[in-house]
């Protein structure tokens, strides 16, 4: 046998010879950056999408709204307007767009005019007329657009003249201009629309994006890479980055890998087990903020005996929720004392939280009648969001914290599509679930969680209308200065704690992990990211 | 069994899987209006009418009908998320995932047939018992557990290989193929520049191939094993043997040549396998192949991607085993005689 000559340890030495030889790939030069992003887009038209990683690659990177949130904050600035008049019934809002800003060039499309009036009227019509030429373009579902009752807000967007846009309003809304900063209001190129239904290639408008936005879209491979290059003619400054390449790498930790060995500058979401090792290269570094989030534990008023506000107050003293941020969030998050998080104009500092206190809640169970406790049952989302990574872990330990008071929760589950959909239908009585802000204003907390008409919509998990609540939070939404809105919204912070519909549970952080050479990068507490005002400094 | 027969059984297992395709999903609870929307919720009419926008407002029958209809003329309609045409999107995937798949294939068969041979040539011995006992934990071994430690020690420890990808970011190459070994010769540039973007596609598809060969590899050399061991005990080897022959000449000549027919339909049936590990490994590679866009479709609830993708993946393994049955109706004579 031995007369055949190859032996298996010859075998092993030519596959580790022919590995070995194989190394690594050569350097990336300083003016490409690599984001190592989390998932694929849906799509490049951000009107069409919800999600983080259709933001990353389209709104925050090939365009601009009419205002725009501050850089790593929810101060809503002008950006393709210059500024804004509102009528004085506030239903007309007038924005005066600024002049000579381009679109992109690019090898399918060169403008022959700079942004005005028609490119605004052409967006929203878009989604708003079913005779608009591109309205069921590439499936044209508008789910965010159409969630927030945009179409029965904006009545009509009319051109004044080729620098004056005006929005007409079916009923005065004040976060109406934070709206026209979200994703969904990104602003197209109506002269690219045109082009396109020459060439009777309509699809191609969110396929091969055209903005006014920092980067230009080259190429998209789908789940694996997506290029830009600068807009040299961006109105802010051409970016310093000259090529922006998104490497999607879907699994956290792998990210973490591509990072440390030098494959990306930049990493979305790294895990947060990841997070102390990632602290210990010299080379990188970890930024976290707090997010625009909330995770807490809706108590359904209209199953008995949640309606009772005794009782909701016994579950909050009886819920030590503090245990809970070690053991759900690896300590990276706070306890949240109100709806809002504390980042967000009108916090009200002055609420006391709830304290942890078992003998209360047994004093407040039995002034309701309930001395021995009552059966409920608690419910919890099947998969991991980023205000409540682990929902399963923590209704178990709620279960537990319960039970010292007499309270005994069935744990309840279904798959998320289902979860939603009967929570949506108030089938539950304890609910966990959450919120990502979407505007930066405390109305789409409190009026969007917690108004009476939320009920109907059911994103009004609590199902809780209080008079006295909702009329606060009505007439914020109407009235026209911060200073009167701020105080309308302190206060209605105060009837929420009193009346108790949830639990506030904690406002989790984000990370962003990044070479320490990346600079003027600020994280965006809506957990997008732009690179626009990004330098990557020579090794 | 007759060429008309044969036609009608693929016709019927295509059928079978359209069925199955559509209903099963449907069964599954949750639908892709929901899911889009998350926890913003939305009033019943909103919901009602993004639901009539996707066709899924009508009668599961109808929509049932209109899937097969237009699937038998070629059209197996656009996604919900990304509204582009199925077929399309089937086709980037299918390129990506023959690359790392054959890759794969062609590792587990080279490095698994002569560890099989080897095997059953030391029999008992601890060559065999180390090789087969590898083979086992190959086999059992959860691929996830594999690409990570792989990566692990290969790309961030050693810094041999890159952790995930296809090609190197700095390497411009277009896809027209679709395979990054063709393409990377037909980029625009130099020789030099197409040499290195190869080298950079050889590099990337290392890993995440020896990972996903690992449990074909497995099935191979124990086949190859197996079947030799029984060969090697046919009358005919004996007689060879008797006739003065060398060891070398009787193995490679005539025990080899029979005990291989059943390895080649194995390595045929494998791209099953291939394909179902690959779920895994593109998702630990973000290599974007067909495994990730079915994975992805599935937890969306994109229904026409699912129910296209499944029938676009049953066509290519019917295709393949119709091939291997072609193939193997030529290696083995024995197999022409039952026709």
């Amino acid at each position: 046998m031995k007369s055949s000559g190859l032996k298996p340890s010859g075998l092993a030495v030519a596959i580790v010879g022919a590995l070995t030889s194989l190394l690594a790939a050569q350097a990336v030069s300083a003016s490409t950056f690599v984001y190592c992003s989390e998932g694929s887009p849906r799509t490049f038209n951000p009107q069409m999408g919800s999600d983080g990683p259709t933001f990353n690659a389209s709104s925050r990177t090939i365009y601009n709204r009419l205002v725009d949130f501050e850089k790593g904050g929810t101060k809503v600035l002008p950006s393709l307007a210059e500024s804004w008049t509102t009528s004085k019934d506030k239903l007309q809002i007038t924005f005066k767009l600024r002049k000579g800003v381009p679109f992109h060039t690019t090898s399918f499309f060169k403008p022959t005019r700079s942004f005005n009036a028609d490119d605004v009227v052409f967006t929203f019509g878009r989604m708003m007329k079913k005779d608009h030429p591109f309205h069921t373009v590439n499936g044209g579902v508008y789910e965010y657009f159409t969630s927030m009752e945009m179409d029965k807000l904006v009545k009509e967007v009319k051109k004044v003249d080729d620098h004056t846009v005006t929005f007409v309003l079916t009923r005065p809304e004040t976060p109406f201009i934070a709206n026209m900063a979200m994703d969904f209001a990104s602003i197209l190129s109506a002269e690219y629309g045109d082009q396109l239904q020459k060439a009777k290639t309509l699809e191609k408008i969110d396929l091969e994006p055209v903005g006014t936005g920092p980067f230009k879209f080259v190429r998209y491979e789908k789940d694996s890479q997506i290029r830009f290059e600068a807009h040299e003619g961006y109105f802010e400054g051409k970016p310093k980055i000259e090529r922006l390449i998104f490497a999607i790498t879907t699994d956290p930790s792998v990210r973490t890998q591509k990072l440390k060995r030098g494959e990306c500058q930049f990493v979305a979401e790294p895990s947060v087990l990841d997070i102390p090792s990632i602290k210990k290269e010299m080379k990188l570094s970890v930024i976290e903020q707090e997010g625009l989030n909330v995770g807490y534990l809706a108590l359904n008023v209209e199953k008995k005996p949640l309606g009772d506000r005794r009782v909701r107050e016994a579950i909050a003293k009886a819920l030590n929720r503090k245990t809970y941020l070690d053991a759900i969030y690896q300590g990276q998050a706070t306890v949240a004392v109100n709806p809002i998080p504390p980042a967000m104009w009108s916090y009200n500092k002055s609420i006391k939280d709830i304290d942890f206190d078992i003998a209360g809640a047994k004093k407040l169970l039995a002034d309701a009648g309930f001395p021995n406790g009552f059966e409920t049952t608690l419910w919890y989302m099947p998969v991991s969001r980023p205000y409540n990574p682990n929902a399963k872990k923590m209704a178990e330990m709620m279960q537990a914290d319960l039970a010292t008071i007499g309270i005994k929760a069935k744990l309840v589950s279904y798959e998320w599509g289902t979860y939603l959909d009967k929570a949506r239908k108030g089938e539950h009585d304890m609910l966990l679930i959450g919120w990502t802000g979407d505007n930066g204003d405390p109305d789409n907390f409190l009026g969007t969680l917690l108004g009476c008409a939320a009920i109907k919509g059911g994103s009004n998990y609590a199902r809780w209308c209080n008079k006295e609540f909702d009329k606060l939070v009505t007439d914020a939404r109407q009235a026209p200065d911060q200073a009167t809105r701020t105080q309308l919204y302190m206060k209605a912070q105060e009837v929420f704690k009193k009346e108790l519909p949830w639990v506030t549970l904690a406002h989790a952080k984000a990370f962003r992990a990044m070479e320490k050479r990346v600079k003027g990068y600020s994280m965006s507490p809506f957990g997008t990211d732009y690179f626009g005002s990004v330098v990557v400094e020579k090794k | 069994m007759s060429r008309a027969f044969k036609f009608g059984q693929i016709a019927t297992t295509l059928f079978g899987i359209t069925l199955v395709a559509f209903f099963l999903i449907r069964l599954v609870p949750g639908d892709p209006v929901t899911l889009l929307i998350g926890e913003r919720g939305a009033s019943p009419e909103a919901i009602a009418e993004l639901k009539a926008r996707i066709g899924l407002d009508r009668p599961l029958v109808e929509q049932y009908g209109l899937f097969v209809w237009n699937a038998l003329k070629g059209d197996l309609g656009v996604s919900i998320l990304s509204g582009r045409s199925v077929g399309a999107e089937f086709l980037e995937r299918l390129a990506a995932t023959a690359e790392l798949g054959l890759t794969a294939l062609m590792l587990a068969t080279l490095v698994g047939v002569p560890l099989g041979i080897f095997a059953a040539l030391h029999r008992g011995r601890l060559f065999d018992r180390l090789s087969m006992g590898l083979a086992v934990s190959f086999y059992s071994m959860p691929i996830f557990w594999w690409g990570l430690m792989a990566i692990v020690i290969f790309s961030v420890k050693l810094a041999w290989l890159p952790v995930s990808g296809r090609i190197g970011v700095e390497h411009d190459v277009i896809l027209k193929s679709g395979l990054l070994l063709v393409d990377s010769w037909l980029m625009p540039g130099s020789l030099a520049e197409s040499w290195a973007a190869f080298k950079s596609v050889i590099h990337h598809l290392l890993l995440p191939a020896s990972v996903l060969a690992t449990v074909p590899l497995a099935v191979i050399a124990r086949m190859t094993r197996s079947s030799l061991l029984e060969v090697l005990g046919e009358d005919y080897v004996r007689t060879a043997r008797a006739k003065g022959l060398s060891r070398f000449r009787v193995v490679a000549l005539h025990a080899l040549r029979n005990a291989l027919i059943p390895v080649v339909t194995v390595i045929g049936l494998m791209l099953g396998t291939i394909l179902t590990g690959a779920i895994l490994t593109e998702t630990i590679f973000s290599w974007p192949g067909l495994g990730r866009w079915l994975v992805s479709a599935v937890l969306s609830r994109d229904y026409p991607v699912i129910q296209g993708g499944i029938l676009m993946v049953a066509v290519v393994v019917l295709t393949t085993s119709l091939l291997v049955e072609i193939f193997y109706y030529f290696i083995s004579p024995r197999s022409r005689g039952r026709g």
